[in-house]
């Protein structure tokens, strides 16, 4: 693996219809890391999901991923996103949900050719969902539709994983399944997450990036010997208690 | 429906309807699908409406100009895809707007139509099967612009159809995957443009909608994929086509008309029935479970 950081974002500033929503970003995700996002309702964390993804464009700054634009590498990056709607009289199964990760590979016309079922049913199978493959989408439970995105954005191949709040619908089991899921595939992939609570999931990550208007990357190893529960301490169930004021930044995820 | 199988054999007219009715099931069950699943259902409405202009623009230079080689067809056409590119490109830039782009395209569509028609010389006997659809005033060179659309649209569906599910599913996602969202939007908006032409000899403008709409709606309550709603669906409508014709004829009644509320009796029809099994199937469950 080289130097090159996964992704990395230099003085960037985004703002919505004026108002700054992130400002002097500066952050590095070094390859194979598995970060969570973490940070209050509308303090920026989707939005600086995207502009990871090339899905929006910063104001000024660069963000590179893999050392270049994110529109160029995109197909490089496996996207789960939040809360996902559609219309649900839409008839649909889960391995064609799940096909729709080869897009862009193959043959651009026509059916889907035989290599992207066997690869859909292959990324169900490593998210143990294996056996909703000719069930409609629409009857998924929320821990089954999860599951079924993320196997979408397998199949695509991704180096780099990011999800926008994976398990925010779920319950606590399948909220530990769907982790242990992205601890597994962190072997092979970046993973870059959002996440509303940092309880179980401290456990999990690498890094945290704490993200209110300005982010802050904590790697958990720079943190010493932080337990879960530590963390959870440290952060509290409000995360605008944080507080940065151990290293030399202050407050950045306070209001 | 006897006489009616008859008469085809004896009447080219009749066998004209015929086969412009089953063309246009197709086109409407493959585009039918997608403008379900991409919910652009009252742009649709809206492209139909404005297709009046192009019919009385073009009818008036046939007229007026002796350009007899102008089939109103032609100018429906020109005007569906005008109104499919300017709401497209105003819903990709102005997504707010959307709305009002559609209204304005709808009503102007329709005013211009009503000028040219009012301006023409002679009898404004079209009118009334531009709105409501005349299928056996079907002409040879029309059913040959249809089939040419027909293969058009159709083509086009079939061939693309990864990239007008993925646009149509999550926009996002198929961004991500180097899709040209905007492109295929404005495509998939394109053959509905032609897919409402083509409807528009069969049912007329006002109805039009009917037809792309509810037996789609009725395939999505019966089908697990898109395809399966494109093929069910072109099916209901050829049979309600091939029916409507039928009753229309025997009956002397409007044909366009005949087959909007045969459609909407199946779609009632089949909402009802399924309910009322689901209904039955719950308490048959409560009886089980007490």
């Amino acid at each position: 693996m080289s130097d090159t950081p996964a992704i990395e974002m230099t003085d960037v500033r985004f703002s919505y219809n004026g108002d700054p929503v992130l400002v002097d970003v500066n952050v590095s995700v070094p390859p194979l890391d598995l970060a969570g996002i973490v940070g209050p309702n509308g303090g920026g964390k989707t939005t600086l999901l995207k502009l990871m993804m090339g899905l929006l464009q910063p104001d000024s700054g660069n963000v590179r991923v893999f050392g270049r634009r994110p529109r160029e590498v995109a197909q490089r990056i496996g996207y789960v996103p939040q809360g996902f709607s559609y219309d649900r009289r839409m008839p649909i199964t889960a391995l064609d949900v799940v096909m729709m990760g080869r897009l862009g590979k193959g043959a651009p016309f026509g059916p889907w050719a035989r290599d992207a079922r066997v690869s859909a049913q292959e990324a169900l199978d490593r998210v143990g969902a294996g056996a909703l493959a000719h069930r409609l989408f629409s009857e998924a439970s929320a821990g089954q539709l999860q599951r079924v995105l993320i196997a979408r954005a397998l199949a695509t191949e991704p180096e780099i994983l990011v999800l926008d709040e994976p398990t925010s619908s779920l319950d606590a089991a399948a909220e530990r399944e769907i982790y242990s899921i992205l601890r597994e595939l962190n072997e092979r992939m970046t993973i870059v997450l959002v996440t509303h609570d940092l309880g179980f999931v401290s456990s999990v990550v690498k890094s945290v990036l704490c993200v209110n208007r300005h982010v802050k990357r904590h790697p958990t190893t720079e943190l010493g010997e932080i337990t879960g529960e530590l963390l959870e301490e440290l952060y509290g169930s409000d995360l605008r208690l944080v507080r940065h004021d151990q290293s030399d930044q202050t407050g950045y995820c306070r209001d | 429906m006897i006489d009616f199988l008859h008469a085809v054999g004896n009447h080219a007219f009749l066998q004209y309807a015929l086969a412009a009715g089953l063309l246009a099931s197709v086109a409407c069950g493959v585009v039918g699908a997608y403008v379900a699943a991409r919910r652009i259902t009252y742009i649709a409405g809206g492209i139909a409406h404005s297709v009046l202009g192009g019919l009385g623009a073009a009818r008036y230079l046939q007229v007026t100009q002796g350009w007899e080689w102008l089939h109103p067809l032609y100018g429906a056409v020109v005007a569906a895809l005008l109104a499919a590119l300017v709401i497209g490109m105003v819903s990709i830039r102005w997504r707010e707007s959307e709305d009002t782009a559609i209204s304005a395209i709808w009503a102007i569509g329709m005013a211009a139509g009503v000028l040219f028609i009012a301006r023409t010389p002679g009898y404004a006997e079209n009118l009334m099967s531009y709105l409501f659809g005349n299928i056996l005033m079907v002409t040879p060179t029309s059913l040959w612009l249809i089939a040419a659309l027909d293969l058009l649209v159709v083509g086009l569906g079939l061939l693309f159809y990864k990239q007008l599910l993925a646009i149509s599913f999550d926009e996002e996602f198929a961004r991500m995957r180097g899709i040209n969202v905007e492109a295929f939007y404005l495509l998939l908006l394109c053959m509905t443009a032609l897919t409402v032409v083509l409807l528009v000899t069969v049912v007329g403008l006002v109805l039009v909608i009917a037809l792309l709409t509810l037996p789609v709606a009725i395939a999505g309550r019966f089908s697990r994929s898109l395809w399966q709603v494109m093929g069910i669906s072109a099916l209901i409508i050829a049979a309600l086509t091939v029916v409507g014709l039928g009753v229309s004829y025997d009956a002397d009644l409007p044909a366009g008309a005949t087959i909007i509320i045969l459609t909407g009796g199946l779609y009632l029809a089949v909402i009802g029935a399924t309910s009322l099994s689901a209904k039955l199937r719950r308490s048959h469950a409560d009886v089980d479970q007490a």
